[in-house]
């Protein structure tokens, strides 16, 4: 165990939505395009690495009976504060991600990291745990919401909270609305699962050879 | 027994400092966002009702010409929160209504314009926690064009309900919690126009 492989197996390795499948809900709603899969990914990490760390810090006092509402009462009360904190003085930045905080409060990653590995492993550790999950998150978002926004509305990067409008490869009435509905969104990440475990066995495969 | 104590203990320890440090932060950010929220509803008013270089609440004049519930006991006009009115050099240029509609994911703060001749001028999202990327584009200028031009007179309903505006693709809900406020912001103003209160 080290700190580098920490940070890093968030990424590919055990990233949480391709590879642990957790935070299902957050990820069909959000990656419907690319500024809300970022946006998503990175309000997620912060509070991914501050719970990780204070859930670390707390492991030793919290009992292990009564873990899972403590956890949920450090959760909650540090989302409350980035998002009052935001509000107060990044009020613009809050507008863009002000509306992915109420989603982050149910977003099951950050639970279950407390509870299976901050929980466990020291700051420092729970620390590169908190960015490597939260960046493989972002990143599995970003994808996702790449293929979901070019093929559901035809456009790229589009960001309508600053009003612009994206970069229009094809026509908007050539586009699959479905692709932005849920079930589109289901069969667009089981497509990309599908598509890295085959990568990764093919890979394993010619290591064994 | 004793045990039931002590974890009871630890956990409404834990509590106890959660509740004491969101009580501390709420201290410190309360105004600051009070002051924010007041300048976004100032540029919120001014978009929704162009020309206009002053605004008066007038919501308390509104109120008094109402009836507070209907026939049935509901309140009349139960989404409509504030009335302000826009001036420009003492003159009367258009009303704006302040509604709280519910959608999918909460309340949604929206300002409805209408000018004196009872056609919407504008709208615009303050503050909602629709699902990013479905009912989140309520704050799209292509949404909310789709009500500018609209005239009191005509209930404003989404198409799916038989009405003349268009949704938002897969979120219905959203679309329709902005579309009662219009409806109800016109009707409210058809009472006041009615009723001569200016």
């Amino acid at each position: 165990m080290s700190f580098r492989s920490e940070l890093t197996k968030g990424l590919v390795r055990e990233n949480p939505t391709f590879r642990i499948l957790l935070g299902m809900c957050p990820t069909m709603a959000t990656s419907l395009a690319i500024s809300n899969g970022i946006g998503m990914g990175i309000a997620a990490t912060f509070v991914l690495v501050g719970s990780n760390v204070i859930v670390s810090m707390l492991r030793n006092v919290i009992p292990s009976r009564i873990r899972i509402p403590c956890y949920i009462v450090v959760i909650a009360s540090f989302v409350t504060m980035v998002d009052l904190i935001m509000a107060a003085f990044v009020p613009k930045l809050h507008e863009v991600l002000g509306i992915f905080i109420p989603l982050i409060v149910v977003n099951c990653i950050i639970l279950a990291r407390a509870e299976a590995f901050a929980s466990k492993n020291g700051v420092l550790y729970s620390l590169a745990d908190g960015i490597g999950m939260g960046l493989g998150f972002t990143l599995a978002l970003t994808g996702l919401s790449a293929i979901r926004e070019l093929l559901g509305t035809g456009t790229l990067l589009a960001v309508p909270d600053f009003g612009f409008p994206g970069f229009r490869i094809f026509d908007r009435s050539l586009a699959a609305v479905m692709v932005i509905l849920p079930p589109g969104g289901f069969i667009t990440l089981g497509l990309l699962i599908g598509l890295l475990n085959s990568l990764t066995r093919r890979k394993k495969k010619a290591a064994q050879t | 027994m004793r045990d039931v104590l002590r974890l009871g203990f630890i956990l409404f320890a834990i509590c106890a400092v959660a509740a004491g440090a969101l009580a501390f932060v709420n201290d410190i950010t309360e105004e600051r966002i009070a002051a924010q929220a007041a300048m976004k509803l100032e540029q919120a008013l001014e978009s929704v009702v162009p020309g206009a270089e002053e605004f008066r609440d007038e919501t308390d004049r509104v109120l008094a010409l109402k009836a507070a519930v209907s026939d049935g006991g509901r309140p009349e006009f139960p989404l409509i929160n504030r009335v302000y009115v826009g001036y420009d050099n003492g003159e009367m240029v258009g009303t704006a209504f302040a509604c709280t509609p519910s959608g999918y994911g909460g309340p949604i703060d929206a300002v409805v314009g209408v000018s004196r001749d009872g056609v919407v001028t504008g709208l615009t999202v303050v503050k909602h926690t629709e699902t990013p990327g479905l009912g989140a584009n309520i704050t799209s200028r292509d949404f909310q064009m789709r009500f500018v031009g609209l005239r009191a007179g005509i209930p404003v309903k989404v198409t799916k309900d038989g009405g003349q505006v268009e949704a938002i693709t897969g979120a219905t809900i959203s679309s329709r919690a902005v579309a009662s406020a219009v409806d109800q912001a016109l009707r409210l103003f058809e009472l006041v126009t009615r009723e001569g209160v200016w």
